[in-house]
């Protein structure tokens, strides 16, 4: 017997559904109590007795003693109610499927959950570490909360707390391409280490910031402002890339200077290091007659950079030379990559000043566009210039990118370092906000 | 951006600041304002406007550098792979001590050939320098070409906890993407199979890191001062945050109703 209750009570605690058999067995002392009127222990002392018939039922190799009690035990039950028999049944089929169960459930499963919980450990416990962190964060937002509401500013709160809160849903997704003015965060500048803080509450904000700023955050549908006095308010987009930009058809203009930069040509009677292997162009300009051979040499990378760069941009070719020169370069310049130069401008489109030279000035592009299309705005904000001299860009230095003259050096890479430059500037909303990022510090406070 | 954009951003302040502006630029008639939108228009700080598109020169870098990445490691195991199979057929030809004949030598023979005329012809049409050149030196490149600009592309090291969660990551969500295509492909299962629907929310669930994890444009110190730069941090962090929030809810909004 002893040996059977051990077997029993081994077999109900490796199966699941224990407490579920207990509830069954509570309700059948209950029936047992009103049919039989049999006391409480009475009924437990058949519980058990219930496992071990089970079990003699089961191992039927057991010890004579016991099978006989069982066998008492078992006429018994045939006396007890029917309802007592079907639990009876039920705990046979339950405990048939945990010996079914038992060799699977110890060799496979258990060990392969163990085997998940020490591969998943290192994730569980930065997911912990995680939230931990995020609980840490969320704590003085809240104070933040509490402080701003106090003070009659109950929109402003923390950042992540408000992300939290289900916030991002009065964010409507229409303007999907602007800057959001609700979207803003306010920096506080710690005046010793002269480094930002954010700031957490209205409160914490010094009194330097202006009264319109305020206004302004009092007045912000969602929550949070970032800013600076000096840099202004952080307005955040609502996508990366607006979509304007990204379904629009039309490519940016990038507008590439001819010698120097693309190519660089020598008239005959100069020396050139590998003057044998150059393209001879035969000049003939109006007002001598006279034809003047040149000698062009294309810079390294010449064709791979107009190849992948006619991808991305309409090119145009703006060069400070004359006409009757430049025109069968560029033509052979175009027979050399599959797309053309969108237009060519010459020395007679520059400006001319003196003590100088030919500058070359942009905005005609932009009115020649306006010119076809009838209304555009003027604006210079999708235009590139490459140019090698400082002076042809004078009038346009915010949309110029500045290369290195190239003569003869065969090992010049200028041109491929510019190109993921280059693809990365096409979807930029405005060239000219990078680009006059090379005057350092004072393209923050021009526009 | 187009102007008029910039004219809506600046009636969206100007409406929260309380003054009544009609309609975006292009749609206003009247000179006033026009002139009025103008005025607004330098409200944006140029910081913003900035910050904004150094995010999004950036994300494409970033795209770039991972883009660039990718190819070298693909033709780096190619080129790997040929010189091993390559080596083994020299070996076995000319090294071991019994000689081989018959067909398998003339297959020995024929592959070593052709690996050679396969690697000749990939260095000389310039797939070399392409794959695997180019993309090793893209960082060193691609600085010297920003330089002017005072940015400078940094890799960001990240720590063996982030690593470990990245490649946790790709596998369950290769292994999503597999399962949903064969679960589609080969079992004829709908989309709104629950066993179907199961794996897609693990692709969603298994979504990369976003924001600047492996790539990120810093200023140049000698050019701007801490406080630009830190802001810009701030900025692009915060974007970020934002941006994934937003992914995040919006992959909330297509789960379907497994919880």
């Amino acid at each position: 017997m002893n040996a059977l209750k051990y077997f029993s009570n081994h077999l109900i605690t490796t199966k699941k559904p224990k407490k579920t058999i207990n509830v069954e067995l509570t309700k059948s002392q209950d029936l047992v109590n009103a049919s039989n009127e049999t006391s409480k222990t009475g009924a437990r002392h058949t519980e058990n007795d219930i496992i071990g018939g089970n079990h003699q039922h089961n191992h039927s190799t057991d010890n004579l003693e016991g099978s006989k009690q069982n066998e008492d035990n078992n006429q018994s039950v045939y006396i007890k109610p029917k309802a007592l028999r079907s639990i009876l049944r039920r705990k046979i089929a339950s405990i048939l499927w945990t010996i079914l169960l038992f060799l699977p459930y110890y060799l496979i499963i258990k060990p392969l959950m163990s085997l998940w919980f020490v591969f998943t450990f290192p994730l569980s416990v930065i997911e912990r570490r995680v939230k931990h962190t995020d609980k840490r964060h969320k704590e003085p937002g809240n104070s933040g909360n509490v402080s701003s509401t106090s003070s009659g500013n109950g929109n402003d709160s923390n950042e992540k707390a408000g992300s939290k809160n289900g916030n991002l849903n009065t964010i409507p997704e229409t303007v999907d391409d602007d800057l959001n003015a609700s979207d803003e965060i306010i920096l506080q500048r710690d005046n010793v280490k002269g480094s930002l803080l954010k700031a957490q509450s209205v409160k914490s904000r010094s009194r330097s910031y202006s009264k319109s700023d305020v206004s302004l955050t009092n007045h912000s549908n969602t929550n949070t402002v970032f800013g600076t006095k000096r840099m202004g308010r952080f307005l955040f987009p609502k996508k990366l890339i607006p979509k304007s930009i990204l379904n629009t058809q039309k490519k940016k203009k990038l507008v590439i200077d001819l010698d120097e930069t693309l190519i660089h040509s020598a008239s005959r009677s100069t020396t050139h290091s590998n003057s044998s292997q150059g393209h001879l162009v035969e000049v003939k300009f109006g007002i001598s007659g006279i034809p003047t051979l040149y000698f062009i040499h294309k810079r390294p990378y010449c064709d791979f950079f107009l190849t992948k760069v006619s991808r991305w941009y309409d090119l145009i070719i703006f060069t400070a030379s004359m006409k009757e020169y430049a025109d069968p370069v560029i033509d052979w310049l175009e027979s050399s990559f599959p797309a053309n130069f969108s237009k060519r401008y010459y020395r007679s489109d520059c400006v001319l000043r003196d003590g100088v030279g030919y500058i070359k000035d942009l905005s005609i592009i932009k009115s020649s566009e306006e010119n076809g299309k009838g209304s555009s705005p003027s604006s210079l904000d999708d235009v590139i210039i490459i140019d090698n001299s400082p002076v042809s860009y004078a009038m346009n230095v915010d949309n110029a990118i500045q290369v290195e003259g190239w003569i003869s050096d065969p090992t010049d890479t200028d041109l491929l370092n510019l190109l993921p430059f280059l693809e990365a500037m096409r979807y930029s909303t405005d060239v000219r906000n990078i680009l006059a990022l090379k005057h350092g510090e004072k393209a923050f406070n021009i526009n | 951006m187009e102007p008029e954009s910039i004219g809506d951003v600046e009636n969206s302040i100007q409406d929260d600041n309380g003054s009544a502006i009609s309609g975006p630029r292009k749609r206003s008639g009247s000179k006033t304002s026009s002139a009025k939108n103008i005025r607004n228009s330098s409200n944006i700080s140029p910081a913003s406007m900035i910050f904004r598109n150094l995010l999004i020169l950036e994300d494409d870098l970033r795209r770039q550098a991972h883009e660039q990445k990718v190819l070298k490691w693909q033709f780096t195991l190619f080129l790997a792979s040929m010189a091993g199979v390559g080596a083994f057929t020299f070996y076995e030809l000319y090294f071991t001590t019994d000689y081989i004949k018959g067909f398998y030598r003339v297959i020995l023979q024929f592959t070593l050939s052709f690996i050679s005329i396969t690697v000749v012809l990939f260095h000389i049409s310039g797939q070399y320098r392409r794959t695997i050149v180019i993309p090793r030196r893209f960082f060193t490149s691609t600085n010297k070409g920003i330089r002017q600009f005072n940015v400078k592309l940094v890799k960001v090291q990240s720590t063996w906890d982030e690593k470990y969660t990245d490649s946790v990551r790709f596998v369950s969500r290769s292994i999503a993407y597999c399962n949903v295509y064969c679960l589609k492909k080969f079992l004829w299962l709908k989309d709104d199979n629950t066993i179907v629907k199961f794996w897609k929310s693990v692709t969603i669930q298994s979504q990369p890191r976003i924001g600047a994890v492996d790539v990120k444009l810093v200023l140049n110190p000698r050019a701007f001062s801490a406080e630009i730069r830190e802001g810009w941090e701030i900025y692009r962090d915060e974007f970020w945050a934002r941006e994934g929030a937003r992914r995040r809810k919006q992959a909330h909004e297509l789960r379907p109703t497994l919880e």
